[in-house]
């Protein structure tokens, strides 16, 4: 069998990575225009004119010097896996960034092929002299754009060919580093990386790059001697060093064209100034709002209308002349897939478009620097916005998100947030499509500024007691761009695929299931035990129980479930006060299994024990004050 | 007791603390690699001439030290700039001779040879090689917290607390010596976004604080 080229993929967050591995590829992977959005590594294997290549998509870094999480998901990975050559993955339209990245892997003297992505957008702001890059670099030069596809097919080509090469290219330091390097090369010669490479990696504080740690010592020596004499840690004259250089070779290739600021860009200026920024912000998060409240509710009726005409009613007639074994399948069946419907496309798929469209138009990490002073008051900075925004669509992605947040601290804050009071968009459809629909909207919205007070309560309480500044915040601002229909659509499908692919499946058995404890009478038996917390504690009916067990599985079952135990009618059999309790205990207590896992897997049994449990007794103590105010008045 | 072991002493106390914070004896002892009393011995004659005050063993700088420890700091990275941009000598060399000639040299020849390497604001020596620190509160540096929104400058150093705040700093291409401009303030303490290169890049109040810019430059 033919042996596969492998290649990795690598370079700065934002570059458009992601975007060129689905060109490569042809698998899907969703990619945002901000920072961070691959956390892990993808690989797909791609077969072109006959050669087989395996590609693999790294997160974006901005250097090789261990400054987060993600970033050790590279270096890790370049260390010890397999690859026959690096892309280093450059943005056109910020070529000396880019070729930082670029210069430090030349310097490990790995095969390298420089792919200018976004080229097109490039070309608008400046004209390139390619083969004079390809001739500095001493690696191929390959113009494509992930938009487009333009240039993708040659830089597979180039691939297949074995065209990447091990540069002759140096950045030429300052003598008393050059002679550190060569004082330290000949022993830090490795397998993989050339010892020049791992001795600058040495200067620079990174020991990752080292054949062995006994070295360490030495390279600690050698770093105090340069601090000492340049009043500075080399690193800095190391990264000052390279930066005046892609400067210059940015200078030597590109040619700025003239041309006035469009309008785009004007309306970029406006979104970080204070005075336009803050009005922006408020507008787009009440226009989210407003079209997650009306356009789901629209079409919730719009899809039951619909689906009770095609399949529905006909599902009910039938189930009226079955026996009841037969019955309570059909039932079961036309319970699930109403509630799908109803869940998935009026509220789910309207929030992921919304947050698709944010993503790709590049307005997030607006939305960072806008808020950082606001994060600052619960212990973290604008950053941690990005996992919490992530969240209100699914937990799973926002916790694993939150690898981009450097301290472990941080961490646990923005993980517990999410965990605790952050709706994902399952909960966010049973606040809406239970408590607001049948209880009425001002309700729905009460529960909403609860768990905004409840999260600022948390947030200022760990602040308090986890005390230690927060990390800061650097983050680059892409330029605003507007979104293509096709990746908003792609990413809406990638991600709301799982509701039908996993959840339906599952609801349909679960469904089926408790039609039968029903049709036989076996439910109270299972519910009985419970009742003391459903009944007793939150004034609902005994079922529920089942509904807040199912919702572990899946948040969006437990409104299938709700359904399926008191009947389609089952909005005249609770009151607008049990569907506020009801409400108000789905949004605050565990999160669905998939969440916990992940939690579990970056936080560790410890803290998502405690996190999990706080969120519980939150949900009880919550649903019982409800119940209480309720009772009252 | 020589003045240039004093005069090193007010150096190495600068370099530990930055004036920000007492700095024990016996720490500075091992930092200069000399014997606790030596050291000991001329810090309290540096308390007698009212340039460090005294605390058990911790010192501090007095406002007259720091300004002391500051112009012999400077005095040192004009030599080394003049020796290496101007003489073309190798930075080692450079940094060794500079630091001899650091306790000799005059107010004047420093402002001269300010003006031979290039630099006309005679208290601002961005022009060294390795730029000082020492020039947060005068002539034209600032901190990028400070610098008002549209104003440009060059970066002429980083200070911060945490070195991995300085790492990223460094890979996101904040380093001396590249041209930067002040795009937007949020609020006073909230995040600076500035043009960096082609890129803009938002900074938050508290590492703009790491980043001192020659303005104007």
């Amino acid at each position: 069998m033919q042996s596969a080229t492998r290649v990795v993929l690598l370079g700065q967050p934002n570059v458009g990575k992601s975007a060129l591995f689905s060109r490569m590829t042809g698998v899907g992977v969703i990619s945002s225009n901000y920072a961070g959005t691959t956390v892990e590594f993808e690989e797909s294997v791609v077969t072109h004119n006959g050669c087989l290549i395996e590609v693999r998509d790294l997160p974006g870094t901005y250097s090789l010097s261990k400054n987060s999480p993600d970033e050790d998901v590279v270096i890790q990975m370049l260390r010890e896996s397999d690859y026959d050559s690096v892309v280093v993955v450059a943005d056109s339209t910020n070529l000396s960034g880019s070729l930082v990245l670029c210069f430090e892997v030349l310097e490990l003297g790995l095969p390298t092929v420089l792919a200018l992505n976004k080229y097109d957008a490039g070309c608008k702001k400046f004209d390139f002299d390619i083969d004079r890059l390809s001739e500095l670099l001493d690696i191929p030069v390959i113009p494509v754009s992930a938009k487009t596809s333009n240039g993708v097919d040659e830089l597979l080509d180039t691939l297949c060919e074995g065209r990447a090469r091990v540069s002759g290219f140096r950045v030429n330091y300052s003598e008393v580093i050059e002679k550190s390097i060569s004082t330290l090369s000949d022993a830090f010669v490795s397998d993989r990386f050339s010892g020049y490479g791992s001795a600058v990696k040495a200067l620079e504080g990174n020991n990752d790059f080292l054949p062995t740690q006994d070295l360490a010592e030495a390279v600690s020596g050698i770093r105090s001697m340069l601090t000492q004499m340049g009043n500075e840690p080399p690193e800095i004259t190391i990264g000052r060093e390279r930066f005046a250089l892609s400067d210059s070779i940015s200078r030597q290739v590109l040619a700025k064209t003239q041309r006035p600021m469009t309008r785009k860009e004007r309306f970029s200026e406006m979104t970080i100034e204070p005075l336009t920024g803050i009005p922006i912000l408020a507008l787009v998060f009440a226009t989210m709002f407003l079209v997650i409240i009306y356009v789901g509710a629209f079409l919730d009726e719009v899809v039951s209308t619909v689906y009770d005409y095609v399949l529905g009613d006909f599902l009910s007639s039938l189930a009226e002349g079955s026996d009841p074994f037969v019955a309570s399948i059909i039932n079961g069946i036309n319970g699930s897939i109403s509630a799908i419907l109803c869940l998935v496309i009026p509220y789910i798929m309207v929030f992921y478009l919304m947050l698709s469209l944010l993503e790709d138009s590049g307005y997030i990490p607006r939305i960072v620097v806008l808020l950082d002073s606001v994060m600052h008051r619960f212990g973290l900075h604008g950053g941690a916005a990005i996992p919490i925004l992530v969240g209100i669509g699914c937990n799973v992605p926002a916790i694993m998100a939150t690898r981009t947040i450097r301290t472990r601290r941080e961490r646990l804050i923005v993980s517990s947030l999410i965990i605790m009071v952050v709706p994902c968009s399952a909960q966010i459809s049973i606040i809406m499509g239970i408590t607001g629909k049948y209880a009425g909207i001002p309700y729905a919205l009460g529960i909403f500024v609860m768990l905004v007070a409840l999260g600022c309560i948390i947030g200022v309480l760990l602040n308090k007691y986890l005390t230690k500044s927060p990390s800061n915040l650097a983050m680059e601002l892409p330029e605003m761009t507007v979104p293509h229909v096709r990746n908003i659509l792609f990413k809406t499908w990638e991600r709301i695929k799982d509701f039908f692919l996993i959840a339906f499946p599952l609801l349909v058995i679960g469904s089926i299931v408790i039609e039968l404890l029903l049709t036989y009478d076996i439910l109270n038996y299972v519910v009985e035990p419970f009742s003391f917390i459903t009944v007793t504690m939150l004034g609902l009916p005994a079922v529920c129980i089942v509904c807040f067990i199912v919702g572990i599985l899946r948040k969006e079952m437990a409104v299938g479930m709700l359904v399926i135990l008191l009947g389609e009618n089952f909005f005249e059999l609770m009151t607008p006060a049990q569907f506020v309790v009801f409400g108000v205990v789905m949004a605050t207590y565990v999160p669905c299994l998939a969440s916990m896992t992940v939690l579990w897997r970056e936080m560790g049994a410890r803290d998502t024990a405690l996190i999990l449990g706080t969120s519980c007794v939150m949900a009880l103590m919550l649903g019982t004050l409800t119940h209480l105010l309720f009772s009252l008045f | 007791m020589g003045s240039e072991l004093k005069e090193d002493c007010l150096i190495n106390m600068l370099r530990m603390s930055e004036g920000e914070h007492p700095v024990n004896i016996l720490e500075l002892a091992t930092y200069m690699e000399r014997s606790s009393d030596e050291i000991a011995g001329a810090v309290r004659e540096l308390a007698v001439d009212g340039l460090v005050a005294l605390d058990g063993h911790d010192a501090s700088f007095t406002d007259s030290g720091l300004l002391s420890a500051r112009e012999i700091r400077k005095k040192h990275h004009v030599m080394e700039s003049f020796l290496v941009n101007v003489l073309g000598m190798d930075h080692l060399t450079a940094h060794l001779e500079a630091h001899q000639m650091e306790h000799k040299m005059s107010q004047e020849s420093m402002q001269k040879l300010c003006h031979v390497t290039g630099n006309h604001h005679d208290k601002d020596c961005s022009a060294c090689t390795n730029p000082c620190e020492n020039m947060v509160t005068v002539g034209t540096l600032q901190t990028l917290y400070e610098m008002a929104v549209h104003l440009k400058g060059r970066i002429a150093f980083l200070r911060g607390k945490d070195p991995s705040d300085v790492k990223k700093l460094i890979s996101m291409g904040f380093v001396p010596g590249r041209d930067i401009e002040i795009e937007s303030r949020i609020s006073s303490n909230g995040p600076r976004v500035v043009n960096l290169g082609e890129s803009t890049v938002a900074v938050d109040a508290e590492l703009s604080k790491a980043i001192l810019v020659n303005v104007g430059a």
